[in-house]
């Protein structure tokens, strides 16, 4: 996964990856923004190329409330 | 459907199906055998066995009467996002067709499309209250091609903490809900093949490999949050819970059916996925 700024986020939610496929920032367990390799190598844009591969540890995940 | 081995690689004649709806599909959705020739390579059939596979399993559905129960039939052709999203029942490209949109991290290959587990899943753009209005009219199914249980949910849409969920595979449980029932615990281990929830008169039927598994009421209500694969909607739409399982089919149908119904449709959707090599 790929870390993004709280701004770079805001910025590809509704953006299309390819025809039919957007963007999906998701905040890790500390709050941080991330994206996957998978929208990263698919994209056009040339500033997500830069963007550092980080640990991303999910939110603690519990099980599908009752 | 028969295989010809064409043993002079003379361009064979293209294969025409008689209904107007496989025809269409194939035509409106630019799934041409340029556009499709990948992934007919890496599953090892031609481009007409593909479509006599659609062609078998569509005028099949329409001969056991079963096709007009079809919201959704999603069979995941080509290898792109664009390719895959259509919807075969309707195959305009707007939500209200039920054509997919996909977001996050996903694979699409030649054997279907893989969310990550991560942030990955496709919105179909169904509420199932407004389709079907009662856990007895709602109907659904999918072909997974990977076996995992490390995520809680397989499947599904919730809209509020203790009513109006919809199906899900707990990982401590193994267990589906339905509606605002509490669920019944089954398990579908390994978590591959044809997985569908099918309703009678009577409960809903869980299935897994064509082989009926248990059964549960159908009362309570569904949810009007969008049903989303690879994916949990919470109450206003969000996805949850990342499920990475590679998914080769997927369908949304309505109304009640016999168990010999159930047992035609679970054939033919079976026997589509064998001919085009994409079974596991």
């Amino acid at each position: 996964m790929y870390k993004l700024t709280t701004q770079q986020a805001k910025s590809l939610f509704g953006v299309e990856i390819q025809s039919g496929w957007y963007f999906n920032p998701i905040k890790d367990i500390n709050g941080d923004w991330f994206i996957s390799e998978q929208e990263i190598q698919a994209s056009y844009i040339d500033w997500l190329k830069h963007l550092e591969q980080a640990e991303f540890i999910p939110p603690e995940i519990t099980d599908i409330p009752i | 459907m028969s295989r010809k081995v064409n043993i002079f690689n003379v361009p064979s004649a293209a294969f025409v199906c008689p209904d107007a709806d496989v025809t269409s599909f194939f035509a409106k959705t630019e799934l041409s055998e340029g556009n499709l020739a990948t992934m007919c390579g890496d599953l090892g059939i031609t481009y007409n066995e593909l479509k006599e596979a659609v062609c078998d399993l569509i005028t099949g559905l329409k001969t056991a009467t079963l096709y007009t129960r079809l919201e959704a039939l999603y069979f995941y052709f080509g290898n792109s996002a664009n390719s895959m999203k259509w919807n075969f029942i309707n195959q305009a490209d707007s939500n209200a067709a039920f054509r997919l949109t996909f977001s996050g991290g996903n694979t699409y290959d030649s054997f279907g499309w893989i969310p990550n587990g991560t942030n990955g899943y496709a919105n179909t753009h169904i509420a199932p209250n407004t389709l079907a209005g009662t856990p007895s009219n709602f109907n659904f199914g999918w072909y997974s091609r990977t076996n995992d249980f490390t995520t809680p949910a397989l499947y599904g849409a919730y809209e509020f903490l203790g009513g109006n969920r919809f199906a899900r595979h707990r990982t401590d449980t193994a267990r589906w809900d339905l509606g605002s029932n509490l669920g019944t615990s089954y398990t579908a281990d390994p978590s591959t093949r044809l997985q569908n929830i099918m309703n009678t008169s009577t409960n809903a039927r869980f299935y897994r490999d064509k082989a009926f598994i248990n059964t549960m009421p159908h009362t309570g209500n569904l949810p009007n949050t969008f049903f989303f694969l690879g994916a949990f909607s919470d109450s206003v739409n969000n996805p949850n819970f990342f499920m990475p399982h590679q998914r080769a089919l997927d369908f949304v149908a309505t109304g009640t059916w016999t168990i010999g119904e159930i047992n035609t449709f679970n054939t033919l959707i079976d026997d589509f996925i064998i001919a085009i090599n994409r079974n596991v």
